[in-house]
């Protein structure tokens, strides 16, 4: 008994420090970002802001057009999280649930697609925008981001369709329901929480991609929130951490917002989604 | 006839949008390795000489090693730890979904935010979190320039990689672990077997499978998509010492608008990234059967 009391205090002991390191970050990126510039480069640095102020957080919007930036990923990241479910939801009812010419062709090319890395798509991407015409416009981000993130919402959706007991569908069809009535009215419903994990990771992917989105916009005003926030580290800002910290954490609100709100119908077998963020 | 067509429209949109975005430009792409590729006017085909620069530049060959050494740090790194943590929250213990939340809580924030976070923990001068802990405690004589030397950039790197990393391999590991039955592990205490020979002879080989397919996962991120936390934090340097081959590339074929040498690295890279994860499916589920 007294061998289990101590190694459950271990277990406890690891765990906080487990939780010291995962969140210790966070705290700092909070507290600095109430400080004010003089306080920052302080030593020893102080673990809780001693003049707190909220300057910060207006200032960040007259040095950049930060509100810009959080326009183009709300923006953005919403045509994506709409996009993303309406599609991969479609589709993988159709691979799970309808007879389908070229099933296995269909889920080994998706295969392929999730398994070809950003990297070799950047290049004749960035080709391609100029001759579609959506190089620094918003579409240049949501399409080529929709089409990049379908592969694993697709499977997700595809395998939580198949799990579903067929006589669901039977019944209604039986009362002559077509096949999107039953998709519409049946299967979208039940599937709320594969769809709340799909729009964490698909909200995440937008809030966080950078490579494309450096690559596919040219001008300030089509900034996205991650480029934008590297402009303050870049610019003549790049030793105010006050600012800087500021920024990150009106971002990290928005991002971490929506979790939080899904949190009860999150997946945890849906984590894969997460490999592209 | 008409019903197979119909319902061919459920996947139609899906289908165009993954054509035009990833099939279409994976396949042209290795037409513009061949080329001088320009934007505007005349782009010769010049055959496989951007291939030959890839094979004969020392800088090509420096991000490659690094890039190298990097995944064979991180790699163990994130599917140690994460399954250490998956282990651990297996225990029946309160507050276990608080702690997963919190894990998980570095995964769900996006790369731009944790890298300029860590740059400022981790800032050269005494009043970096980390140097004024170090140095107070003894540590260090003199603060340490953690980014700005060749010796430590890419150690605080690795460092950011697995922290962020750990969260979501310890998720997927633990969704695993929990459809084991909890009996065996209850019968396995009875016949008096202790923690490490309960991860070792029931944890371990039930999820093989999956530490399989994340230690893939995890190998294809950090070999072709160790890109976002350089670019912001390094830039590939000091001296080159943090380039890897996502920034090389990035930096010739976009930045410099060298397409068609940009896109041959990554044709000569691939192969070699898709030989490694299919040594470690393979060898990883030939362990599984133990």
């Amino acid at each position: 008994m007294r061998k289990r009391v101590i190694s459950r205090g271990l277990v406890y002991a690891v765990l906080i420090i487990g939780v010291i390191a995962m969140l210790g970050p966070f705290y700092w990126m909070i507290s600095t970002s109430f400080k004010p510039y003089g306080e920052t480069g302080r030593f020893p640095p102080t673990l809780i802001p001693e003049n707190p102020t909220l300057q910060n957080y207006t200032a960040v919007f007259n040095i950049l057009p930060l509100d810009r930036f959080i326009l183009n990923t709300l923006i953005v990241a919403g045509s994506i999280l709409v996009g993303t479910i309406f599609l991969s939801s479609l589709a993988g009812f159709a691979l799970a649930r309808l007879k389908l010419r070229g099933k296995t062709v269909i889920f080994y090319g998706l295969l392929a697609g999730l398994m070809t890395p950003l990297l070799l798509l950047v290049i004749p991407n960035l080709v391609m925008s100029f001759h579609l015409g959506i190089f620094n416009t918003h579409l240049g981000l949501i399409l080529p981001y929709i089409a990049w993130n379908l592969p694993i919402p697709t499977f997700l959706m595809a395998s939580f369709f198949s799990a579903m007991p067929p006589s669901l569908e039977d019944a209604a069809r039986i009362d002559g329901c077509s096949n999107f009535k039953i998709y519409y009215k049946i299967m979208l419903p039940l599937s709320k929480p594969m769809i709340a994990t799909v729009a964490i990771f698909t909200w995440l992917y937008g809030w966080d991609e950078l490579m494309w989105a450096l690559t596919v916009t040219s001008t300030t005003a089509m900034r996205t929130f991650p480029v934008g926030l590297t402009m303050f580290q870049a610019g003549p800002y790049q030793m105010y951490w006050n600012l800087i910290t500021a920024a990150a954490t009106i971002g990290f609100v928005f991002i971490v917002g929506l979790f939080l709100a899904l949190r009860k119908y999150f997946m945890p077998t849906g984590a894969i989604a997460g490999i592209k963020g | 006839m008409l019903k197979g067509r119909t319902n061919f429209l459920f996947i139609l949109p899906t289908l165009i949008l993954f054509g035009i975005f990833t099939l279409g430009p994976a396949l042209w792409g290795f037409n513009i390795s061949l080329h001088d590729y320009k934007l505007v006017g005349e782009s010769p085909f010049i055959g496989f000489q951007n291939y030959g620069r890839v094979i004969g530049d020392p800088f090509f060959w420096n991000a490659f090693k690094n890039t190298i050494i990097f995944a064979l740090v991180v790699i163990p790194g994130q599917v140690i730890l994460g399954l250490f943590f998956a282990f651990l929250l297996t225990e029946k213990i309160k507050g276990r979904g608080i702690f997963r939340t919190i894990y998980f809580i570095p995964v769900l924030t996006s790369w731009a935010i944790v890298s300029l976070v860590w740059m400022w923990i981790f800032a050269g001068t005494r009043s970096g979190l980390i140097n004024s802990v170090l140095w107070t405690t003894g540590v260090i004589a003199e603060p340490i320039p953690w980014l700005g030397s060749a010796s430590t950039a890419m150690l605080t790197l690795m460092l950011l990689w697995i922290w962020k990393g750990l969260g979501w391999s310890m998720l997927i590991f633990l969704a695993a672990m929990q459809a084991i039955p909890e009996s065996i592990y209850e019968s396995a205490k009875i016949d008096g077997a202790g923690w490490w020979r309960r991860f070792r002879y029931i944890s371990l080989p039930s999820i093989a499978p999956t530490i399989a397919i994340v230690t893939a996962l995890v190998t294809g991120g950090a070999l072709i998509g160790s890109f976002t936390p350089f670019y912001i934090m390094t830039k590939g340097g000091p001296l080159g010492s943090t380039e890897t081959i996502a920034t090389y590339m990035y930096k010739h074929g976009v930045q410099f608008m060298n397409l068609g040498y940009g896109a041959a690295i990554v044709y000569f890279v691939l192969p070699i990234c898709l030989l490694i994860a299919f040594i470690q499916i393979r060898s990883l589920s030939r362990e599984a059967k133990f």
